[in-house]
């Protein structure tokens, strides 16, 4: 039988969630559990080119950092600035079915805080596999200030270490419990294409991989444009990129401190290095 | 007497409070010359830039290292590390001069919270009185507790119940950015004069990028507080090689906020 509104007790003043079509269902979602899941969100043949694309970049970095220095930093596995590497990263940066969650959540303000490409290996000990947020502070924001596009390059299954997550932790600055964590955490199986989004301060966890394959992902992170980047993109890809365009604006390029009053007390302000209307 | 206690407890509540005698009268004066040295500096410098009319000083730390003295104050330093945590950074610190019968966008009701965060303290300021700030010289009006509402209030709820914070040169005032306030009118023919710091989170941008501005040497002068303060402990890499490094080498160090 079809569940129906009837189902509700009805309570004078209490609204009903809207929920019209599939970007209403996400975001409620988002709200009560602090992630959802979109699949098929990219063809087998666009896969096959990031992965191919991941693993030039994740052996360009392996051999010009060394595994000796990554792995004591903890960086094994990670690619970082991927942008730098190849255009195709830039282009999901920006790629409009991302965005248009990122609009929905965060505003189309927003920029990118950090893309790491991860390559999670067989067997080996990395810096997620512990619970964690992404943007760890210490209280709960009525506002997201911070949400991912979590890409899975590869399947995440319970063999090559999909992430763990605790659904609706998002609401509590405070780690939850081991009892807690243990009867309550889910972990993600979804379709290689499927992009996991969440709010970041959802707390999460990297799998173990057994077997045999190396397992990608890119972990998109955007944030309201006040809050500081992982790296200095603006400087990073300085010329690269029409100073105009969504990436640009994406890349914290329109929201740059000044380095002095020169360039504050510009003679048009839309030259200003942290334009206008920005936040 | 700094009363700590009364000091938190009136920023918790009304969203302001003023903290006397933070600097003598005598030093007072001193940072008063100083500031009508470098407006002179940058009047001439930015005189033909239609965007500079309010001859505010928006960037005192690199006008005069002097004004880099003044960001190790104790009293400053213990009420914004209370509410923004140790690792709390200088979003901006500017003149807040009032010349006479000048009106500006500051004489309108506003707050100054644009990046403010829902139920979270972000952000706290602090503006020194350089004169005696007076009803009749442009004494700021403040609304008591509006740090708690998220919506403008209305002028006659603002002028009902706002008070003015007149006080004497050397005090200052704290408050939550996100308090309604305006500028008062400065009636008199004197200019009267102030200075303005802002602190952050340091998670946060700041105003101007000040470690990439502040001559190398001069930052070797400074105390490990203030460079702390001016976000020297939160840098972003620009390069990759900057990032692959141990992390207590990093320019973001670990266990900020």
């Amino acid at each position: 039988m079809q569940d129906s509104f009837e189902s509700y007790q009805q309570f004078k003043g209490i609204e009903i969630a809207k929920n019209e079509n599939e970007l209403d269902e996400n975001l409620e979602f988002l709200k009560r559990d602090g992630y959802f899941i979109v699949t098929n969100f990219f063809s087998d043949l666009e896969l096959i080119t990031i992965r191919k694309k991941m693993d030039q970049a994740w052996e360009d970095q392996k051999n010009k950092y060394g595994e000796e220095l990554l792995k004591k930093i903890g960086d094994w596995g990670q690619i970082r600035g991927m942008m730098l590497e190849d255009e195709i990263f830039s282009n999901l940066i920006i790629h409009p079915s991302i965005l248009k969650y990122v609009d929905a959540t965060i505003g189309d303000t927003a920029i990118l805080h950090l893309q790491n490409g991860i390559v999670l290996h067989p067997s080996e000990k990395h810096n997620q596999a512990k619970y964690h947020k992404d943007f760890p502070k210490d209280f709960i924001s009525s506002k997201i200030l911070s949400f991912n596009a979590f890409i899975a390059v590869d399947e995440f299954n319970a063999d090559n270490g999909g992430t763990w997550i605790l659904p609706g932790s998002h609401k509590f600055a405070e780690m939850p419990s081991q009892a807690y964590i243990k009867k309550n955490q889910i972990q993600i199986k979804c379709p290689a294409g499927s992009v996991i989004f969440f709010d970041s301060t959802l707390w999460h966890k990297g799998g173990d991989n057994y077997t045999k394959n190396v397992r990608r992902a890119i972990n998109q992170q955007y944030s309201r444009p006040f809050i500081k980047q992982q790296l200095d993109y603006p400087v990073m890809m300085k010329g690269k990129v029409d100073m105009e365009s969504k990436l640009a604006q994406k890349l914290g390029m329109w929201t740059i401190p000044p380095k002095g009053v020169d360039e504050y007390r510009v003679n048009d302000p839309k030259l200003r290095t942290y334009r206008g209307g920005q936040g | 007497m700094f009363d700590y206690k009364k000091h938190i407890y009136e920023l918790d509540v009304f969203g302001f409070t003023i903290v006397k005698k933070v600097i003598s009268k005598e030093y007072a004066q001193i940072f008063k010359q100083k500031l009508i040295e470098a407006e002179t500096i940058e009047k001439e410098k930015f005189k033909d830039n239609p965007h500079y009319g309010n001859w505010h000083l928006l960037n005192l730390c690199t006008c005069d290292n002097f004004f880099l003295d003044f960001l190790d104050n104790e009293v400053m330093y213990k009420m914004y590390s209370h509410f923004l945590g140790q690792s709390c950074i200088l979003y901006t610190y500017c003149s807040t001069t009032v010349y006479p019968d000048r009106i500006t966008r500051n004489h309108e009701i506003h707050n100054d919270a644009p990046k403010s965060i829902p139920n979270y303290i972000s952000g706290l300021q602090m503006t020194m009185a350089l004169d005696d700030f007076t009803h009749e010289n442009g004494a700021s009006l403040y609304l008591p507790g509006s740090h708690r509402m998220s919506e403008k209030p209305c002028d006659e709820t603002f002028y009902k119940y706002a008070v003015k914070v007149a006080r004497e040169s050397g005090d200052v005032l704290f408050f939550n950015p996100s308090v309604w306030h305006k500028a008062g009118e400065n009636k008199t023919d004197k200019i009267r004069y102030g200075f303005s710091t802002y602190a952050v989170r340091s998670f946060m941008k700041q105003r101007f990028d000040f470690p990439r501005i502040i001559a190398e040497e001069t930052a070797q002068g400074l105390s490990e507080r203030v460079k702390g303060f001016l976000g020297y402990n939160v840098r972003i890499p620009v390069t990759l090689e900057d990032f692959f490094v141990d992390p207590e080498k990093r320019l973001y160090k670990p266990n900020q906020d």
